[in-house]
């Protein structure tokens, strides 16, 4: 026989041979960067809560992920939709063995609240409360004494602190009624307010409340996301920027803690993730962005 | 003696005749009541519009109602609204709020007054915001009216506002019942819309020449510009600071319009009717009384003896097959007739006829002698009689049989056929008996008799390979007296006379009177 014709002839059984065995091989074997993309449920870190620690999440995601070598799913884009420290509490308390959850809050848990939940709080970083005004008020910097003597009702004019004659319109947010930090760091109270405020119930209501009144001024975390549209500018406090620096020396008076809370016992990964989240060069971007201050 | 109609025909007529006055009647006066129809229809049409109208404004004030309240309710709104009345801010924030939230509502106006009667929104429609705040003045927060504005009428609504419980100023929300409402509402309503304010028209869908013109209306029955139009009021309940009126108006031009389209459909329609009935009632002529009256024509023939000429049909309805079975019917009579002819003829000819030898038989003489005297007399002449007797024709029948003497007797009928003219009548009288009518002179007579005698004498009898001789002897005689009743006893008497004269000269011989020939 025509050795020629013979070897035509059994190639393609050959060949037919070799792709049964790989996909035999494809059916046991499943390569590691396969189990990424369609991982099980059980993998997935699940983080929600606050906008401004979500933001601390969200930035470095695939980076945490890369060095975890699992998935994480975050929630937390508005603080508006939800998804704020309660939910934080919430989903923190889910964790469990197989579907490992934590939360993130915007300011520091109360005493109780950590007790009476058996929660953990992983303090992540201080961010700066930008005081806030309208682009097209010409002030650029105020008095701590002056911001909250305006929050308090007692400057009611721009005039009075050197900018145009306009009656000044205060918008609050008073969230988180019961923790220490933020809002507290300009007046203790809500008492302490001036009564004819706007009071929102959101941070993007808050930006909204800036952009309508032009004499408007507001409270807001550093790490907020603004709209390009947005009529919306912080002002130096003090003569100081609200910067990581300035939060350290105690020169920017306004601030707040951001974290990160579990429940129960947490594993090596988390761990992991928690130090992660405001260590390293990616979370220095971020300070330097947003004005953090690691914890 | 009755009207009605006795035969199919007339009845037909008569039904026909009938629906086309019926049509003509009911069309007639729909005709002439078409006008009050019209008016009365227009009435009709221009109340239902006006109430049509009056529907479109309720619900058009309560969605208003509703959008007012939407727009009171708004918690961002009274928000707003309390620091631009308390920090004394200006009130564009107030205006950047109210377009984000409310631009896409299609309404024209928005006003809106602080507790305190400023303007804080909508400045410029100050009538509006005066109405607003008198309301406010007089404690009136919530309410919906009309309000009149230049050459339009405006749907208001208002609601108060609140902010933690406190009233802090009303909102008013208007839409306007301007010129393009008008258009599409009239176009809507087939109708003509003005608004007319002391007596005089402010604005209307007939166009800017009718507006200013004088609005006196004779009974719902308004002319403008010599055009007439049937008015009525539409209703604007709750009008504040409001004298002008809305009012509904159909045009007398369109409704003359219809009114000639009407007629023109009533006559349309009677023609076709009166047509088609007449085209209904000619098929049914055509196909019914037609060969009904040609089955009668028929029949009529036939009674009085006639067998007419039938054609079969083609046509497969009841009177086509009537016809046809009536058609084989008389053509079998005719076939029937023709058989009896016949056979009468056949009759006749043997009740005249002597079978034996095929002459006429004495009978027949008594009938035809009459006739022919009388023909003879036409024609001047007189009738011969021939009487003809075989002599010894008893020995003849003895000695070769009856059968030989009937082959005698028909070889004499033949000698007679051969010697006499076709005018001539040949008879046999009863035995060896013959007689000869023949019309003409004596002398010609006496020819023929001779010439019979002599042929038969030259002419022997052929039986049975046999020639058998035979001889006759003839007596003649000779009449031409018309009317005379005993003409044919009398010459069958002398014809008689004659021939025993014959037969005792000798036989084979031919008498005449009492001498022989």
């Amino acid at each position: 026989m025509n050795i020629k014709l013979l070897t035509r002839c059994t190639m393609p059984i050959k060949s037919i041979t070799k792709l049964g065995y790989v996909l035999l091989l494809s059916l046991i074997y499943v390569p590691p960067g396969v189990t990424g993309e369609v991982a099980k449920d059980s993998d997935v870190i699940i983080g929600a809560g606050a906008h401004f620690s979500w933001i601390i999440f969200n930035t470095r995601k695939s980076e945490l992920e890369k060095i975890l070598g699992r998935p994480l799913r975050l929630s937390g884009k508005s603080s508006g939709l939800g998804v704020g420290c309660k939910a934080g509490i919430k989903v923190a308390k889910e964790n469990r063995p197989g579907h490992e959850t934590f939360g993130m809050v915007c300011c520091p848990l109360s005493k109780d609240t950590i007790a009476s939940n058996g929660l953990t709080a992983h303090p992540l970083a201080t961010e700066p409360v930008h005081i806030v005004v309208n682009k097209s008020n010409s002030v650029k910097n105020l008095s701590a004494r002056n911001v909250r003597a305006i929050f308090r009702g007692e400057i009611t004019n721009w005039s009075k602190v050197g900018g145009p004659d306009k009656p000044i319109v205060v918008v609050t947010r008073n969230h988180c009624k019961k923790r220490p930090g933020h809002w507290k760091t300009i007046v203790p109270s809500v008492d302490d307010f001036r009564k004819d405020r706007i009071n929102v119930k959101s941070a993007s209501a808050m930006v909204k409340r800036i952009n309508d009144f032009t004499g408007a001024i507001g409270h807001i975390g550093a790490t907020w996301e603004y709209d390009k549209n947005d009529q919306v500018k912080f002002i130096k406090v003090g003569g100081y920027a609200p910067m990581a620096k300035n939060l350290k020396n105690k020169k920017y008076p306004f601030y707040r803690q951001l974290s990160a809370v579990t429940h129960g016992g947490i594993s090596s990964d988390m761990k992991k993730l928690l130090r992660a989240a405001h260590t390293g060069s990616g979370f220095n971007k971020l300070s330097a962005k947003y004005g953090l201050l690691p914890n | 003696m009755t009207l009605f109609p006795r035969t199919y025909r007339n009845r037909l007529l008569f039904y026909t005749s009938l629906l086309i006055i019926f049509l003509v009647v009911v069309l007639g006066y729909s005709y002439q009541s078409s006008r009050s129809a019209i008016l009365e229809q227009a009435n009709r049409n221009v109340t239902r519009i006006t109430q049509q109208i009056t529907g479109y404004l309720v619900e058009g004030s309560n969605k208003l109602n509703q959008q007012v309240r939407m727009i009171s309710d708004n918690h961002e709104l009274s928000e707003y609204m309390f620091i631009v009345v308390n920090v004394d801010t200006d009130s564009l924030a107030l205006h950047k709020l109210t377009d984000r939230l409310f631009g896409w509502l299609p309404r024209t106006k928005m006003v809106i007054v602080s507790s305190k009667g400023d303007v804080l929104h909508g400045n410029e429609y100050s009538r509006l915001a005066e109405v607003l705040k008198n309301q406010i003045k007089y404690g009136i927060n919530e309410s919906t009216f009309y309000h009149s504005n230049d050459s339009t009428i405006e749907l208001v609504s208002t609601a108060p506002i609140y902010y933690q419980k406190e009233h802090i100023g009303t909102v008013a929300i208007a839409e306007l019942l301007d010129k393009n409402w008008m258009i599409k509402i009239a176009r809507q309503s087939s109708g003509d819309l003005f608004i007319v304010r002391d007596g005089a028209i402010l604005q209307s869908t007939l166009g800017e020449m009718t507006i200013g013109n004088k609005f006196h209306h004779d009974e719902g029955y308004l002319t403008i510009n010599d055009a007439q139009y049937l008015v009525r009021p539409i209703s604007l309940e709750n009008t504040k600071n409001n004298t002008s009126q809305l009012w509904l108006g159909l045009s007398e031009k369109r409704l003359i319009s219809e009114l000639e389209e009407s007629r023109r459909n009533i006559l349309l329609i009677s023609l076709f009717g009166i047509i088609a009935i007449i085209a209904a009632g000619t098929l049914i002529f055509r196909n019914f009384t037609t060969p009904l009256s040609q089955l009668i024509e028929y029949v009529d023939e036939i009674e009085h003896g006639v067998l007419p000429e039938i054609a079969e049909t083609k046509a497969v309805d009841e009177m086509g097959v009537l016809r046809n079975h009536f058609a084989r019917m008389v053509s079998s009579l005719k076939e029937k007739q023709g058989m009896l002819k016949e056979i009468h003829t056949k009759l006749e000819e043997q009740a005249a006829t002597d079978p034996l030898t095929d002459l006429y038989n004495r009978r027949h003489l008594y009938d035809l002698f009459p006739k022919l005297l009388s023909e003879a007399n036409r024609a001047e002449k007189g009738v011969v009689v021939l009487l003809c007797d075989l002599d010894k024709f008893k020995s003849l029948n003895d000695k070769y049989g009856h059968l030989a003497g009937d082959e005698g007797l028909k070889h004499f009928a033949r000698i007679l056929k051969i010697c006499s003219r076709t005018s001539d009548f040949l008879f046999r009288m009863g035995g060896e008996e013959f007689l000869v009518l023949s019309i003409g002179e004596l002398k010609g007579g006496m020819i023929l008799a001779e010439k019979i005698r002599s042929s038969l004498e030259q002419t022997p009898l052929i039986y049975e390979g046999e020639s058998i001789n035979m001889t006759v002897s003839i007596g003649a005689s000779y009449t031409n007296s018309d009317g005379e009743d005993e003409a044919l006893s009398r010459v069958i008497r002398e014809a008689d006379t004659a021939l025993y004269v014959a037969k005792d000269g000798g036989r084979n011989c031919i008498g005449l009177g009492g001498t022989l020939h």
